[in-house]
């Protein structure tokens, strides 16, 4: 069996350790459009608040891919001859496959505000992008950050960090959307502004003047040396559109990864994948989920037949000393929210009719194994038990004692 | 190779948690030495209900969400399949944390970093944990979760 994996970032690595698993013999190619081997996307701004001590930012030893037999090609792959089993390099080369894995990843979206076409404006995605901004902070005071999701916070630190001043304008009314609720918002906001970062929440930028200046749609105008946009990730599915492939969102896989194209998966932030709470297939765009899937299509292009059951969106980023973690619902989704909160730590969970949809925790990281597990495998367990937790105050031992015998229950049948 | 409890014989007594202490941190099991500077950090805790308890420590996973969501590379899996930490590399993100449905990688309250069970391979012998428990409630057996 051939396998050839186009993309060399964590959904390659989950696939290649898949495979690895199942078949020890096939031959296995990853084409790698990126200059760096595998690295951790999200320790890019670890690297630029302290690039001499962040140098070592791979995902997988450097043997990883020698020790799983793996051959690495540098470049990128330009079309699919689904009909040939063919894919076609830039470089003119052609590499037949039995098996594909798109893991091609995603792209930052660079939203076409006036002025965004000038070189100061960038976006914070690549290793190479921190590298460049490392490079143009070395003269700059005031940056202004668009977007104030997980990329364009960590972006916000790492400069404020570096000395800069930092503005971030959020169009929605809170920073990290995605992953707080207002209320908890409350909380991040004071500690923000306390470290002097300029938080402008419920405002747009309107236009980006060449004589640094950025205006927002409310006419308040800020300086900025340089801007950094950081508004959300895009999937890169072109290869798949062009290919005929299913895509929406991103590209359509069914339970067991596979693209409309029997032979051809695909895995990672590329991928749209079912969403438990929702029940709908989405991008989440997270790293631990392209490992999941990269090794789940893995496993299935070497043979076996696992179902992906399913996730939800989870996150866990620290800012300025403190931790967040989330995971499940979408704001809009119904159900009771319970909230426990103490000086610096805070919690709030969202039951539905007995399940756990969705929590928050602030400086509360001890408790989210568990409870992001509850939600990811819809682990039953009474909202009274629930209730009973936040009155006692959160702590692990306090975990309903369903969840452990549930867990303990899987365990035993061997599907955890 | 992972510990597994078995909640029936657990006394809930705690030993496991000091010995488990004591043997990390370079006190290479010395329990009077550890505890004389306050309270040592054990890599496992006692969970306890009004009916049972047991010791909640890391099953070694094959497929380890820990390792895999790890941003840092500082969890690896040793050549024995032993899932551990290297703490120097750990950024405290807490991913790890976040993804173990065990809720057994735990920061540290000194160091903010992961602590984790390391099934005590720095040291020859069984983990600690195994070899002081007085009701042979704890287990060391083969194979991950």
């Amino acid at each position: 069996m051939k396998y050839v994996i186009i993309g060399g970032c964590i959904a390659a690595c989950g696939a290649i350790e898949g495979i690895r698993s199942k078949d020890a013999e096939g031959q296995i190619i990853v084409i790698d459009g990126e200059k760096r081997g595998a690295y951790t996307r999200p320790l890019i701004s670890y690297y630029l608040s302290d690039p001499d001590r962040y140098t070592d930012i791979d995902y997988r030893s450097p043997e990883f891919f020698k020790d799983h037999r793996v051959e690495v090609i540098k470049a990128r792959a330009e079309a699919i001859d689904r009909s040939r089993q063919i894919l076609i390099l830039d470089n003119g080369e052609e590499i037949d496959y039995d098996r594909l894995l798109i893991a091609t990843g995603a792209n930052p979206v660079m939203v076409p505000i006036p002025g965004a076409d000038q070189d100061w404006v960038k976006p914070f995605y690549t290793l190479g992008d921190a590298e460049q901004i490392n490079q143009d902070i070395l003269f700059a005071r005031e940056v202004v950050v668009i977007g104030s999701g997980l990329i364009g916070m960590k972006a916000a630190e790492a400069l404020h960090k570096r000395g800069l001043t930092v503005h971030i304008v959020e169009k929605e009314s809170h920073i990290l959307p995605r992953q707080l609720t207002p209320g908890t918002a409350v909380f991040m906001h004071r500690n923000l502004a306390k470290e002097g970062i300029d938080i402008i929440a419920g405002d747009e930028v309107a236009v980006i003047h060449p004589e640094h200046q950025v205006e927002l749609k409310s006419g308040r105008i800020l300086s900025a040396d340089l801007v950094i946009m950081a508004v959300g990730t895009r999937p890169n599915a072109e290869l798949a559109v062009k290919s005929g492939l299913t895509v929406k969102q991103g590209i359509v896989v069914d339970s067991y990864l596979r693209t409309s194209d029997d032979n051809i998966y695909a895995a990672g932030d590329a991928a749209e994948t079912l969403n438990v709470i929702s029940g709908q297939p989405e991008v989440m765009a997270l790293l631990p989920h392209a490992h999941r899937e990269g090794y789940l299509a893995g496993c299935n292009m070497g043979g076996q037949d696992t179902r992906d059951r399913g996730s939800v969106p989870m996150n866990s980023v620290k800012l300025l000393g403190r931790n967040i973690c989330s995971a499940g619902a979408a704001g809009d989704e119904k159900g009771e929210l319970l909230t426990w909160h103490d000086n610096d730590q805070l919690l709030e969970i969202q039951v539905r009719e007995n399940y756990l949809i969705r929590y928050i925790a602030i400086n509360m990281p001890q408790v989210a194994g568990p409870l992001t597990n509850a939600i990811e495998k819809k682990i039953l367990v009474a909202a009274g038990d629930w209730q009973e937790f936040m009155e006692v105050g959160p702590a692990l031992a306090n975990i309903p004692p369903a969840y452990w015998q549930e867990l303990r229950r899987l365990e035993a049948n061997g599907s955890n | 190779m992972k510990v597994i409890s078995i909640p029936e014989y657990c006394l809930g007594c705690g030993l496991c948690e000091i010995y488990c202490a004591a043997q990390h941190d370079g006190y290479n099991g010395n329990v009077l030495k550890a505890y004389k500077k306050g309270r040592p950090a054990p890599r496992s805790g006692l969970i306890k209900f009004s009916q049972m308890s047991w010791l909640n420590t890391c099953m070694h996973c094959d497929d380890a969400p820990c390792l895999n969501a790890c941003i840092s590379g500082a969890i690896k899996r040793d050549e024995n399949g032993i899932i551990y930490i290297d703490e120097n590399h750990c950024v405290q993100c807490y991913t790890c944390v976040m993804v173990c449905p065990y809720g057994h990688a735990q920061p540290s309250s000194e160091s903010g970093r992961i602590i984790k069970c390391d099934l005590c391979r720095d040291s020859e012998g069984i983990p600690a944990c195994v070899s002081h428990c007085p009701n042979a409630a704890l287990k060391l057996v083969q194979g991950g979760a």
